[in-house]
């Protein structure tokens, strides 16, 4: 037989379960920018219903204990891959871009024009080999040109030492992540153990791990209990259970560059440099191992051959002196960035070599003109490229690999953008729907609170009765 | 498909950032009036215009190494010229000479003498041109003597890479190559203070064989003087020739960039006016 004081449960059931509804809601609201932020909902079901001698009774409704959450787990892990992939062009594009301004050729004031300058001075000499003026004048685009050489070379060896900084604070980034992460694993356990949802732990914890998926490369899945297990570079893991791994950087003793170490349980380090292939480690260790050295390398080769090759034929030729057997450049400084020409011929350009034979000076200018014959001369790469065209190979392979970097950013960013989207679609807020489920819970609200008047009135008139 | 507000928002911002991207590259271009502004740019291209750079700088010093060239050529010609008449008058005298006037025209091959001596000692830009190596020597002492470099010398030009023209630059191969001219002139003087008619016309040979020399000379210095404008020529128009390629290769089309501005310009107007429509209406404004 139907109960009066169960009516007023079933009221009460509702309001209770309907209030919870509108609470979800307005949350989902809060949060509709919120990164990462699923929308929950609210489940509802059937009160289990009595039964009596007449049949059976509904009870009223009924709140899952576990909100539900709108959330593609294998979408997530996609989007951490992307953005692994992302993290690394990003990083090796920035890198890159601060390079290419070391080699800027395109106002025309770089190391091409420096080098077209020296060599016509040799020709200028060429054309009056006793000259003070064009002595002068060949000592100072000398000057000009290795100064160019030891400032393009000290630029690239700053943004590899820059690079080197970015490094030490990424890792420094990436220590808290997988502390908070392990936390996180910690809260999240506790709370599902007895059947409730950790939906905001859960979306901070897999905010986290995109954030870390961005700077080194990592693997990780959860396990039936809620726990997520993170591995990086080499399978060294950074988070299991509760546990958590820091990684630390030690100065390269050869290179004096940062190694990025792993820290094992037992307080022992390991090297996992070269492991690490994704995520902006990896572009910004590309850019300083790899990269980097193939430009100096090259600007050193460059110098190198340029400091030989003149000193070569300027031993062979006769200063205004009469003395033979000098070097232009200092033949000990053949770098880059250490290339200078000579102390003597800087304190007397008398004694720069532009005579061919003893009997020639001051007259004789074969000896410079052979020097500026250097310029068209397959002096580079095993004899098959001139300085100059070696160069611009250079310029030009520094724009194709940040242009290369570049590609790929927008490629992979692109990617993301498409992937974000799709996780949008499943876990993002939409405030027109929110509205809507606001208000059909605010009139189911409002229906059961009349319900519970309603029953008022009835007890009203029944007490009224007696 | 679900729209997120989130989506709506990101999407836009993303579109926004994309044109305003290409905006500022094409306001770039407009500014530099260059379509590579950056290696990365064009990086084919940049190599392509540090080679042009390269090659047009040498150009500029193969110009101004011929202009040396061609006025040293010019300055030499123009001594060579008045010495091939000085030489001329003295040979006139020795051919046609008045046994009344035989004293003074000693003197005036005395004179003639001291002129070629002078002009035989000509500089030119600071240099002595006739002393070989020595440029810092006078070439030829009073008495005639050639004092030069000893090994002789020629003047070299760079006019391409690793083509030099040579000019002749050694007093006494031009002065005293087959005959001493001041021998010549000496003996010419001492026979004609002494009357003596044969061996003042002994003279003539001697005197012959000096003009052909000159004339020799000059004209191997003409043949150089034609290469020298034949090169000239050529670097001009391969000037040109670079110039054009640099300017394809780096060059921004105006017309077209400007173009490309207004239709960026419309769409990224466009996207602004859309989204903002977009943006503003939620079912909210609907519900009272």
């Amino acid at each position: 037989m139907p109960n009066i004081y169960g009516m007023l449960n079933v009221g009460c059931s509702a309001l209770l379960t309907q209030q919870k509804a509108i609470d979800i809601t307005g949350n989902n609201i809060a949060n509709v920018n919120t990164p990462g932020y699923s929308r929950q909902r609210l489940n509802m079901e059937q009160n289990t219903p009595v039964r009596y001698d007449g049949g059976q009774m509904s009870t009223g409704v009924m709140a899952d204990r576990k909100i539900e959450r709108f959330y593609d787990r294998f979408l997530n892990s996609q989007i951490n891959d992307e953005n692994q992939n992302l993290g690394r062009w990003e990083a090796q594009k920035n890198a890159l871009q601060k390079v290419e301004l070391m080699f800027d050729e395109t106002t025309g004031f770089g190391l091409n024009a420096a080098l077209s300058d020296f060599w016509n001075a040799w020709q200028d000499l060429a054309n009056k080999p006793s000259g003070h003026v064009e002595r002068v004048s060949l000592l100072a685009k000398s000057q000009t040109l290795a100064e160019t050489f030891n400032q393009v070379a000290g630029d690239v060896k700053q943004a590899q030492e820059d690079i080197d900084l970015n490094i030490k604070g990424l890792i420094s980034e990436i220590n808290p992540i997988s502390q908070q992460i392990a936390e996180l694993n910690r809260k999240i356990a506790q709370i599902e153990v007895d059947g409730h949802s950790a939906n905001d732990y859960r979306d901070e914890r897999d905010q986290l791990l995109k954030e870390l998926s961005n700077k080194i490369d990592v693997d990780a899945f959860e396990d039936g209990d809620g726990f997520l297990t993170v591995i990086t570079a080499g399978g060294k893991p950074l988070v299991d259970h509760t546990k958590y791994w820091q990684l630390t950087t030690t100065t390269n003793l050869v290179s004096d560059l940062q190694d990025i170490q792993w820290i094992a349980s037992d307080g022992s380090q390991q090297d996992i440099t070269s492991d690490i292939d994704d995520g902006q480690l990896k572009g910004l260790l590309h850019v300083r191992d790899s990269i980097i050295p193939d430009y100096l390398s090259r600007l050193d080769d460059m110098a190198e051959t340029i400091v030989t090759q003149v000193n070569g034929i300027h031993q062979n030729g006769w200063g205004l002196d009469g003395n033979t057997s000098r070097d232009f450049f200092d033949p000990t400084a053949l770098t880059a960035a250490t290339m200078h020409v000579d102390t003597a011929i800087e304190s007397d350009v008398g004694f720069i070599a532009a005579s061919g034979t003893a009997a020639g000076v001051p007259g004789d200018e074969s000896n410079a003109v052979d020097i500026a014959n250097l310029q068209n001369q397959l002096l580079m790469s095993g004899n098959t490229t001139s300085i100059s065209d070696f160069y611009g190979a250079l310029v030009s392979d520094v724009g194709s690999a940040t242009d290369t970097a570049e590609t790929y950013f927008e490629h992979k960013s692109a990617n993301l953008q498409r992937l974000e989207n799709y996780r949008e679609e499943v876990s993002g807020v939409n405030l027109d729907e929110e509205m809507v489920n606001l208000v059909k819970f605010q009139h189911a609200y409002n229906a059961a609170a009349k319900l519970v008047s309603s029953v008022d009135e009835m007890l009203e008139t029944l007490i009224a009765m007696v | 498909m679900r729209v997120s507000n989130k989506l709506m928002a990101d999407n836009i911002l993303a579109n926004l950032r994309r044109q305003t991207n290409q905006l500022l590259e094409t306001q770039t271009r407009i500014l530099t009036g260059k379509v590579i502004n950056k290696p990365s740019d064009d990086p084919i291209g940049m190599g392509k215009v540090l080679d042009y750079r390269q090659t047009l700088a040498s150009i500029d010093q193969f110009d101004i190494n011929i202009t040396n060239g061609k006025s040293r050529i010019e300055y030499t010609e123009n001594i060579l010229d008045s010495v091939h008449d000085l030489v001329s008058d003295a040979k006139r005298i020795a051919a046609d000479n008045n046994p009344d006037s035989q004293g003074a025209l000693a003197q005036e091959v005395e004179d003639i003498r001291s002129q070629i001596l002078q002009l035989a000692n000509s500089m030119y830009d600071g240099t002595y041109i006739f002393s070989g190596d020595a440029t810092d020597t006078k070439p030829f002492d009073s008495s005639g003597t050639y004092v030069g470099s000893p090994t002789g010398g020629t003047k070299e030009f760079m006019i391409a890479p690793n083509v030099e023209v040579s000019v002749q630059a050694d007093g006494s191969d031009i002065f005293q190559g087959v005959e001493d001219v001041f021998t010549v002139m000496d003996d010419l003087k001492t026979a004609l203070q002494a009357g003596d008619e044969t061996a003042i016309a002994n003279q003539i040979k001697p005197l012959q064989d000096v003009l052909d020399h000159l004339e020799l000379t000059r004209s191997d210095n003409a043949a150089k003087y034609r290469r020298l404008e034949m090169s000239e020529a050529h670097w001009s128009s391969f000037k040109i020739g670079i110039q054009n390629l640099l300017s394809k290769t780096e060059d921004a089309d105006m017309a077209a960039e400007v173009i490309n501005l207004q239709i960026q310009q419309a769409s990224y107007q466009t996207s602004l006016a859309t989204s903002a429509k977009i943006v503003q209406p939620t079912l909210m404004q609907f519900l009272s």
